[in-house]
């Protein structure tokens, strides 16, 4: 049923005999029985006295039956529709957004929009208009001409909150919603506005609803129906002033430069293998993208999906950072043979030791952020601290964001955790430059990621939401993408972190840092090739990672060496000195001779080789040959006795005239 | 990742594909490693991390051993460095838990398959490979099998997934009584190793239903043939052995005489040359498997109904022919010994060794064995030589398989066969390759024997004779060597060309000279390969697989083993 044509009167009528049933009976009614039929819930019978006392059942003719009264299939109708709403219960934007498409037309949710200053359907807009308590003060302060010529929804075509009494009795509603601070049950309302026209009740009501200033659903405690302002607000009126965060206990934690990571296993891919890219879109052909994907290091679980850090995106970040960094390139011809690969560059910070890739890494996002004006471009511009797309209109007021921003994840205690929900809500609150420049009377526009302000239009609600946001990417995208946070999870399933010795570099707290690796066991080179993980190591398996077969990942047997892939990290610039640099440098053994041997075998097998396109000129004699080439004057090379090689190209028709008057035709 | 209950000084790492690594260097390796071998097999051992495999039937054959799953579950959590996967524990327990729940037991002149409840009976029952070999419902828990379905039924259950436990007993068989010898011709005392009494012991099981057929796995030269004698003693049985080759049998029967107070009349050779059926007959599974055409029957089958064999041996049980499967499975109520390095079959078998032949009885790892020095400590040297300047065109523009055939017979080899001569003067020398010409060339300039399959077998007898006895230093032989050839005192192997990068023909080629030497105990291995061509990429397979066994390997271009005046 829409919410928009219940007829309020009716369910105001029958609603105190649904306050009257126990909860459970409740339950059974809002969940498992069809509103529409007659036969009853088996698990309704032990109810069924008080059910038939509030008319809910009757008995059947021949009094042997309990059936659902047919009056009642209509209330019930609503309240299947109150349960669907108890998911409002969240506050969250998601929630509001399937609400919207639920019960309101294209039509009406454009006209929704419209009053925003939206000239088309945008829900973040009605979102952020109707999840915030000044709109709702507004309303309840406002003069009923004023609002309506502001607010009334031009494409309606209804009446709603034209009579001043309607008006009134939506404003006292909204207000005591408002006061309450708590939704307030539907059997309260007769008794709380009695002597009032029921009709103007029942139009106010629709009305609230309507224009999103009121909500109804049934409280998922004890499915009572309640109507209540949006719950988000309630939370924000009832909530706690925010903590500073503590010190917590993590079960277990995560901590690698993954980016970095992936970087190194694009760019071995990018030098040994083609990376053919798409001519519509510029991105990886499926088969191209799952080699990066199948090539990835494994990580667990919990920090895949708590951080969304699933393949798809990590090669998807990996590539933009490569290619930003030049350290591969885009090659061939659209349409044709448009490939990735490894630039000399890229050759190069391949060669690097692992610290110094991820401090170049490092640095290059800490000279970003100090360079930062006005603007901070995510996909475009070089990778800063914010990892965020903000622009504002005030270069002060940026670079505070970006200050408070550093500042806050400087202040993390070293060496423990905390909270990471407690963190975020806290700096929302206490410590968001936003918010204090809103109160200091100043005003916003500009966008903060998926937040666009504007100077008439800014809530502190959205703000702390973009605040906690902001935080939230510079730890996934940043911190934890760079090693410079470790991230773990308390007992009770939350999420918490601790700045790593790399962060406290990247925020300018130390001058050096070392890098560092989580506990984990040995690393061991068999002599049957396999590397035998025998604790998680990540830096170490990323590194192996560069010359050898993966075959786990994270525990265990993770990778074979083998021909092909020695092959293909030589192919990717990698070289004999620094594999087995990088085995000596983790592996808790020797590196088993026979290894040693054969590694040092293949890579002296390897050559690299030019392939260019030349122009050859074949003669039919050495004589001839000898004649061609004193014609070229140096600028042909003898390949054999009878074939010249013409080094430039752009003679060849020179060449073949003065040929030509030599008596040699092309 | 960390884990806070993480133990690192545990040596055991289990994995969510059943598979265990066991870090080898670990204070606690041998205490876990004892643990490990009675539930999981031994897949394979490099030198720092081996691995096991937890499979169904290696949970069945520690049931069948009186091992409880609560045991295997302790012993997996005390000695892992990280908690068991949940997912392996289940596992473990559920496959554990469906052994012994169906017993096969005398009834009357028939047979009777119990079940612990009658749900299971149920099920087994409707199943469409057991129901045929059910004839008639005893219980609701039992049902009726006829003595001859004996084998069938323990297939079919086993394909089901509940291994039937079989305490039927067997037939005495005619009664042959002989002894072990307490001292050999020599003069030097016979006394089995402490190993091989375990494994005889838990075989026999005093006599009882619970023992009587069974697998032992021991590795090459760990003496199986002592543990079937040692078998056959306790018994006291006339006994059908069936080994892999004539050759094989031949030494069987020298073992028989040598350590055995049997006479010659009392040993029979069932062969294309003698049909002999004695108290204790020999033969090869070519011969009982032999027919006209392969519409034919398999005429000397019959050899089992020979006489009233009271055991029958298995030698190189993971070769077992599917002929044999199929007539040991009507050979259920004789006692069975199956003998093996490895319980892995190529074809993938193993399910059927386990229902008709029998569960594991025992298996001591190699590693043990080399450390008590009860067999050789094997170096194996893969040595590289140039391909000649004059074949190095001819390589290049030969298919695939000649580029292997030139390479393997690259006449340099000789020059290193020759060094290796030299280095090893008093050791029994083995040159094994696979091209006859190339032998022949090689056998010709050293004035040596050789031995190949066109070789009459009168001839293999004399020459393997004369090199057991001393009077023949170096032996060229051809793949004939490859399988069960005793050649105890053979220190030295010298491979010049393989089949390819066959795994089984190097474990084959290497068990030759792991019979326990005096002295140093040391035997080598060499391999000579053509530097940078098919053939080191062959030989790259075959050095994987002898380091899985856990031997040293190295690798030595000619010039640093010979000098470089040799290398011409």
């Amino acid at each position: 049923m829409k919410i928009l044509e219940i007829n309020w009167l009716a369910f105001l009528a029958d609603v105190d005999g649904w306050a009257r049933i126990p909860a459970a009976a409740r339950g059974v009614l809002a969940t498992s029985h069809n509103p529409g039929a007659e036969q009853i819930n088996f698990e309704l019978l032990e109810h069924h006295d008080i059910l038939l006392q509030t008319n809910i059942l009757r008995r059947s003719a021949n009094g042997k039956r309990v059936l659902v009264n047919n009056d009642v299939k209509r209330f019930l109708r609503v309240i299947r529709a109150l349960e669907k709403n108890k998911e409002l219960e969240s506050g969250s934007k998601q929630v509001f957004e399937t609400y919207l498409d639920d019960y309101f037309t294209y039509e009406e949710r454009n006209s929704l929009a419209s009053v925003t200053g939206q000239w088309y359907y945008d829900h973040s807009a009605i979102f952020r208009r109707v999840g915030r308590i000044q709109w709702l003060r507004e309303f309840v302060d406002a003069k009923h001409n004023q609002w309506v010529k502001e607010n009334v929804f031009r494409s309606y075509r209804e009446s709603y909150f034209e009579l001043p009494e309607v008006f009134a009795m939506s404003q006292r509603l909204v207000g005591d919603c408002l006061g309450n601070r708590e939704p307030i049950p539907f059997q309260e309302l007769a008794s709380r506005y009695e002597g009032c026209d029921p009709a103007v009740l029942d139009t106010a009501l629709m009305s609230c609803i309507r224009y999103l200033l009121l909500f109804p659903w049934l409280d998922s405690n004890g499915r009572n129906a309640v109507l209540g302002v949006w719950p988000g607000i309630l939370a924000r009126l009832n909530r706690k002033p925010p903590t500073p965060p503590s010190a917590v206990e993590a079960t277990i934690t995560f901590q690698a430069p993954l980016l970095i990571h992936d970087m190194t296993t694009v760019l071995v891919s990018a030098g040994a293998e083609t990376l053919r890219v798409r001519t519509g879109d510029n991105r990886l052909f499926a088969k191209a993208q799952k080699t990066l994907e199948d090539s990835l290091s494994g990580i667990p679980a919990w920090v895949e999906e708590g951080f969304q850090l699933d393949k798809t995106s990590r090669v998807g970040t990996a590539l933009y950072h490569v290619q930003h960094l030049q350290l591969v390139q885009q090659k061939g011809i659209h349409g044709k043979d448009l490939r990735i690969e490894t630039t000399k560059k890229g050759l190069k910070w391949l060669e690097l030791r692992a610290k110094t890739r991820l401090q170049r890494m490092l640095d290059s996002v800490r000279e970003a952020t100090n360079k930062l004006k006005r603007s901070s471009d995510h996909y475009y511009g070089a990778p800063s601290l914010l990892a965020y797309q903000i622009s504002l209109n005030s270069d002060k007021l940026f670079r505070k964001v970006v200050n408070a921003a550093k500042e806050q994840y400087a202040s993390l205690p070293a060496g423990s955790f905390v909270n990471f929900k407690n963190f975020c809500e806290y700096h929302s609150q206490c410590g968001n430059p936003l918010v204090k420049h809103i109160e200091a009377g100043g005003q916003i526009q500009g966008t903060l990621g998926s937040h666009y302000f504007y100077e008439s239009d800014t809530t502190s609600e959205e703000l702390e939401e973009s605040w906690v946001d902001l935080l939230t990417g510079i730890l996934r995208n940043r911190l934890l993408a760079m090693g410079a946070a470790t991230i773990g999870q308390s007992a009770d399933g939350s999420f918490c972190l601790s700045l790593s010795d790399a962060g406290r570099y990247l925020l300018g707290l130390a001058d050096d840092f070392e890098l560092e690796e989580a506990a984990g066991g040995d690393v061991i080179v068999q002599p049957n090739f396999e590397v035998v993980f025998l604790g998680p190591r990540p830096l170490a398996e990323v590194e192996i990672a560069r010359f050898s077969e993966r075959r786990g990942s994270e525990l265990g047997l993770l990778f074979t060496i083998t021909k092909k892939s020695i092959m293909k990290a030589a192919a990717a610039g990698v070289t004999e000195e620094s594999v087995f640099e990088t085995l000596g440098l983790y592996c808790a053994k020797d590196i088993p001779k026979n290894v040693r041997r054969e590694i040092s075998g293949w890579f002296g097998g390897c050559r690299r080789i030019t392939v260019r396109s030349a122009v050859l000129i074949r003669c039919p004699d050495a004589e001839t040959a000898v004649r061609v080439l004193a014609a070229c004057g140096g600028r042909a090379e003898r390949v054999t006795d009878t074939i010249l090689e013409l080094n430039d190209r752009d003679r060849r028709s020179e060449l073949v005239r003065k040929l030509k008057g030599m008596g040699i035709f092309a | 990742m960390s884990l806070t209950n993480y133990n690192p000084a545990n040596p055991l790492v289990v994995q969510g594909d059943h598979t265990i690594l066991v870090e080898v260097d670990s204070p606690s390796y041998s205490a876990a490693r004892d643990q490990l071998v009675r539930f999981a097999e031994l897949v394979k051992a490099p030198e720092h991390i081996h691995t096991y495999r937890v499979t169904p039937l290696s949970i069945w054959n520690a049931c069948a051993a009186g091992t409880s799953v609560d045991e295997i579950t302790e012993a997996l959590r005390g000695y892992s460095k990280y908690p068991v996967p949940a997912n392996v524990e289940t596992e473990i327990s559920d496959w554990a838990s469906r052994y012994g729940r169906l017993r096969l037991s005398r009834n009357g002149e028939d047979l009777a398959l119990e079940a612990d409840d009658a749900v299971l009976a149920e099920q087994v029952s409707r199943h469409k490979a057991v129901a045929p070999l059910l004839v008639e419902r005893l219980s609701s828990q039992a049902f009726r099998v006829r003595v001859h379905s004996r084998g069938e039924i323990k297939q079919a259950l086993i394909k089901v997934g509940f291994p039937v436990e079989d305490l039927a007993g067997y037939v005495e068989g005619e009664r042959l009584a002989f002894e072990l010898q307490a001292a050999l011709e020599n003069g030097r005392p016979f006394e089995l190793r402490r190993y091989q009494v375990q494994a005889a012991d838990a075989f026999h099981a005093a006599g009882g239903d619970k023992g009587g057929s069974g697998v032992i796995t021991l590795p090459c030269g760990a003496g199986k043939t002592i543990v079937a004698l040692a078998c056959m003693a306790r018994l006291q049985t006339s006994t059908l052995i069936l080994t892999t080759s004539i050759t094989a049998s031949r030494q069987w029967i020298r073992e028989l005489l040598e350590k055995t107070t049997l006479g010659e009349d009392q040993i029979g050779e069932y062969s294309g040359l003698r049909k002999q059926i004695r108290p204790i007959t020999l033969a090869s599974y070519q011969i009982m498997t032999w027919r006209k055409d392969r519409q034919g029957e398999f005429r000397h089958m019959e050899l089992f109904n020979g006489r009233d064999w009271g055991l029958i041996v298995y030698d190189e049980v993971h070769l077992l022919p599917a002929p044999i499967f199929r007539v040991t499975a009507g050979l259920q109520a004789r006692r069975r010994l199956g003998l093996t390095a490895t319980l892995v079959r190529e074809d993938g078998h193993e399910d059927d060794v386990f229902a008709l032949i029998g569960p594991k009885k025992a298996d001591v790892p190699w590693k043990v064995l080399e450390d008590q020095g009860w067999i050789a400590k094997a170096t194996c040297t893969e040595v590289r030589i140039p391909l000649p300047e004059d074949l190095r065109m001819p390589y290049a523009i030969a298919e695939r398989r000649d580029q292997f055939r030139i390479a393997a017979e690259n006449e340099r080899k000789i020059d290193v066969v020759r060094y290796i001569l030299n280095q090893h003067r008093d050791d029994l020398i083995l040159i094994i390759g696979m091209y006859l010409d190339q032998l022949k060339k090689l056998a010709e300039p050293l004035g040596v024997p050789i031995l190949t399959g066109q070789t009459s077998q009168r001839k293999r007898d004399e020459v393997f004779g004369e090199f057991r006895e001393g009077r023949l230093r170096v032996l060229v032989v051809s793949k004939i060597a490859n399988f069960a050839v005793d050649l105890p005192d053979a220190s030295v192997a010298i491979q010049i060309s393989g089949t390819f990068g066959s795994r089984q023909e190097e474990a084959q080629r290497l068990g030759r000279i792991l019979r326990p030497k005096e002295g140093a105990n040391q035997a080598h291995f060499y391999t000579i390969v053509t530097r940078d061509t098919v053939e080191q990429d062959f030989a790259l397979k075959r050095q994987l697989f002898l380091c899985e066994q856990g031997y040293n390997y190295s690798i030595v271009d000619s010039e640093e083993l010979t000098g470089p005046q040799l290398v011409r």
